[in-house]
């Protein structure tokens, strides 16, 4: 593999001296020579998720951009597992892509057994969007803001229920993390998607949820949800009026359901850079951004080595998550 | 009334506009063709044509997805009652009285029967949906994880006696079938069970590959194996062979509404799903019928319950997606989305801020139905032919469908392996003469039960009292008591007679 990548690279810089172009212009070289086909994107969940939809936004104009076909291929399941296994074991050359999400991350940080190392097997390219999580609670929650919900929280009295995604999910383990930042104790129970905790959210058998803004929406605006906080950084396009997490109870929150594109390690840095060229760009087309925006999706962005350090940060955040909540699979 | 009448009446002008009805066309010839193929299904066929729908209007593209959801059900059983290969999952049940009428030579009664039953169990849920839904949409917040354990328990134990034949190798086979249903990741703890290192089986056996398996694979091998069995010829397909005699239609009244009903009520619960609907609806035919011992030797109840059932369902399973915003199912959440990337939300605002793509998409059901019924009668004698098709022709293509249609799930290779695996398993089974349908009924049921046992009880704090303090959750209770307190009670003739000489 580092063998075939290395090999590739010296014929483009082969290529790039008999035609006499300055090695300066490296990136436009590998637009010329790449891609050399179809570039497929493996996404690991099902067509209709957050992650999908931005797949296939992106890839409309990623076709035009590159002027060679663009595809999204689902290969949904194990957490996303399986389509990542199959893009670590792909060739290294910019024609099989992955569209990595939170999964990934805490994938890592929970150890699951799995024959690839993320972020290690992978080249990052460009972050692409994220969903922020809104604190949802039931009207009926005597909370109306989150320090009212700290103070529910603590008590513990009886216990708050919150719902989630599943174990191991961003909208579990954001709770767990804002739990154990806060010190309180809360009881988890999990869904078999936010959809479904959501629903029982609205019903009120169970006391809040970070939800994905995508499945609270219709929820928070009907009035039989009560948004209390979005969990990014920034506040969320969508509910501009509701704080952040970081601005009212744990300073630095900063979770969500992110996705970015990445290839499999050895990648050429010229494709990379090419990459990264044409997501910045086709993020900033108006296709992608109302496509996104109605889908409650922000578009991200940014360079290769801006990816890069991100999944550091959220590998070692969600490490610490979960060791503090005592997870553990086996 | 003349309100919800004046809304139907906007909602026709929208559907019958030429583009909307094309689409409709499209959707519903679609959905047939995918439901009539074995292995391809409404959900894989959504997801691939989802895309091209991001450019149309919002209504067009909910119309033409949603004829193929409902087409499918339609198609579904035509494999099921000529081939015994169901074409859906949710049509397997059908295949266990469908086949036997092929074999006797009444694959075109079968057949019109279940064109016509679809259509009434169709429109009986689209009748519900313009009437009440906003109401009955309100009844599936009322369900917990207490009240559908409960009444999954209620249904696992009504339909454990679903097959003809052994009570004790049926009660084997839904055994076998809740321990499959085991496999996968564990919802509380999150850890893999029974995956053997495999990512493949992290979520579970689909329900589909096991169908596929059980059903189309072992019933091509057993005919390898045992040499073709003699093919059921029916050499000329008039009108008159494919009209039920005054007999069948008597017979069919009942179950009809009532796998119309039962199709209703689990297609308005999330999670449920046409397969339920029609497993029990099969399982309440049975029970009431006087002659349950006849149930897999070619009951004409035992089309038409499932069958009215599966398309009500897959009707019902609109309201409270469209309304409340809950959807029952993969192919309701794929519809979702497909609505909230056109910045539409659904939810009990969607009525009233959306009223042409609702009331359009109800009327596109009423138009979708009536083209599905007129497509549909003459297409029969078309597909009576398929069982002159040499078994040398037919396999292979039947084969190569399977694994297209398995592979389409998820674009995963494992999954053409398991198949074949579970085809070999439905093989053994046929051997040993043990029933497969129980299986699918353990494996879809058991995971539900297990899943909303463990969460009512997370949420109820440890306390198992709460299945008793909830109305619904207690009633099913007490029918279950009652129903296995009534079955020990009345045992089959066929063993009573046993004991009897064993005495």
């Amino acid at each position: 593999m580092q063998l075939r990548s290395i090999t590739r690279r010296c014929s483009l810089i082969g290529l790039a001296c008999a035609f006499g172009i300055s090695a300066f212009h490296a990136p436009a070289l590998a637009q010329e020579d790449y891609p050399s086909g179809p570039v497929t994107i493996l996404v690991g969940f099902s067509a209709g998720s957050s992650t999908d939809v931005a797949s296939r936004l992106l890839a409309a104009q990623l076709s035009e951009i590159l002027g060679e076909r663009v595809l999204v291929e689902n290969r949904p399941g194990a957490a996303s597992s399986i389509a990542t296994q199959a893009v670590a074991s792909a060739n290294a050359d910019g024609q099989t892509l992955l569209m990595a999400t939170v999964a990934n991350t805490i994938g890592t940080a929970l150890g699951r057994d799995v024959a690839y190392d993320f972020p290690g097997d992978f080249a990052p390219v460009a972050l692409v969007g994220a969903v922020p999580m809104i604190v949802t609670v039931h009207p009926d929650v005597k909370a109306t803001s989150m320090e009212e919900l700290i103070a529910l929280a603590r008590a513990g009295e009886p216990m708050l229920l919150y719902g989630s995604a599943g174990v191991g999910t961003a909208p579990h383990l954001s709770a767990e993390l804002f739990a154990s930042s806060v010190g309180a104790e809360m009881t988890h129970v999990p869904y078999q998607g936010s959809g479904d905790a959501v629903r029982d959210l609205a019903a009120g058998r169970i006391d809040l949820v970070f939800a994905p803004q995508s499945s609270a929406a219709s929820g928070i605006e009907d009035g039989s949800l009560r948004g209390l906080a979005s969990t990014l950084s920034q506040r969320s396009a969508m509910f501009p009026d509701l704080p952040t997490v970081s601005e009212t109870a744990v300073e630095g929150f900063d979770t969500s359901v992110w996705f970015g594109l990445v290839a499999p390690a050895g990648t050429p840095d010229a494709i990379v850079d090419a990459l990264a060229d044409a997501v910045n760009t086709a993020l900033e087309t108006d296709a992608v951004r109302d496509g996104m925006a109605s889908a409650g999706i922000q578009p991200l962005g940014g360079s290769p080595a801006d990816m890069a350090s991100y999944i550091d940060v959220e590998v070692g955040n969600w490490s610490d998550v979960v060791e503090a909540a005592g997870i553990s699979l086996n | 009334m003349s309100a919800i009448l004046a809304d139907l009446a906007g909602g026709f002008a929208v559907a019958l506009a030429p583009e909307a009805l094309a689409f409709c066309l499209l959707g519903a010839t679609i959905g047939m063709a995918i439901g009539v193929l074995p292995g391809i299904g409404a959900l894989a066929t959504i997801s691939i044509l989802l895309p091209f729908t991001f450019s149309l209007d919002p209504t067009h593209g909910m119309i033409m997805l949603a004829g193929i959801f409902y087409g499918a059900q339609y198609g579904g059983s035509v494999a099921s009652i000529l081939l015994n290969l169901p074409g859906t999952a949710s049509t397997a049940v059908t295949a266990l009285d469908g086949y036997p009428m092929t074999k006797a030579g009444r694959a075109g009664v079968a057949l019109f029967v279940t064109t016509i039953v679809s259509f009434l169990g169709g429109s009986f849920a689209i009748l519900l949906m313009t009437l009440v839904a906003p109401g009955v949409a309100s009844l599936a917040r009322e369900f917990g994880s207490t009240e559908y354990f409960s009444i999954m328990l209620l249904a696992l134990v009504a339909a454990a006696t679903l097959a003809p034949g052994s009570m004790l190798k049926g009660l084997a086979m839904v055994a076998f079938g809740l321990l499959l249903g085991t496999v996968g990741t564990d919802m509380t703890t999150g850890s893999y069970r029974f995956t053997f290192g495999m990512l493949s089986l992290a979520d579970g056996l689909s329900l589909v590959i096991v169908v596929m398996g059980l059903f189309g694979v072992a019933e091509i091998l057993s005919n390898l194996a045992g040499g073709a069995p003699p093919r059921p010829t029916q050499e000329t397909i008039t009108l008159r062979s494919m009209l039920p005699t005054r007999e069948d239609l008597r017979r069919s009244i009942g179950p009809t509404w009532r796998g119309s009903l039962v199709g209703v009520v689990t297609g308005i619960l999330p999670g449920l799903g046409p397969q339920v609907a029609s497993f029990v609806a099969y399982a309440t035919e049975k029970r009431l019928s006087d002659t349950p011992e006849q149930f897999g030797t070619g009951m004409i109840e035992g089309v038409t319950a499932p069958e009215a059932a599966n398309n009500a369902a897959v009707q019902a399973a609109f309201i409270p997606t469209l309304t409340l915003g809950i959807p029952g199912d993969a192919v309701m959440a794929v519809m979702m989305g497909a609505l909230m990337l056109h910045g539409i939300l659904p939810g009990p605002s969607l009525i009233t801020n959306e009223p042409d793509l609702f009331w359009g998409l109800v009327a596109s059901f009423w138009i979708g139905n009536v083209i599905l019924l007129l497509l549909n009668i003459p297409l029969i004698g078309l597909w009576l032919n398929v069982l002159r098709v040499p078994y040398r022709l037919l396999y292979p293509a039947i084969l190569a469908l399977i694994c297209i249609g398995v592979f389409s799930l998820r674009n995963n290779p494992f999954d053409i392996v398991l198949v074949v695996v579970f085809g070999v398993i439905g093989y053994g089974m046929g051997l040993l003469r043990l029933p497969p349908a129980p299986l699918l009924l353990g494996l879809v049921l058991g995971p539900l039960v297990e899943e909303h046992l463990r969460r009512a009880l997370i949420i109820g704090r440890g306390d198992p009292m709460v299945f008793l303090q909830s109305p619904i959750s207690l009633a099913a209770l007490v029918a279950t008591v009652v129903l296995i307190a009534a079955t020990a009670r009345r045992k089959p003739p066929v063993s009573n007679t046993k004991t009897q000489a064993g005495d």
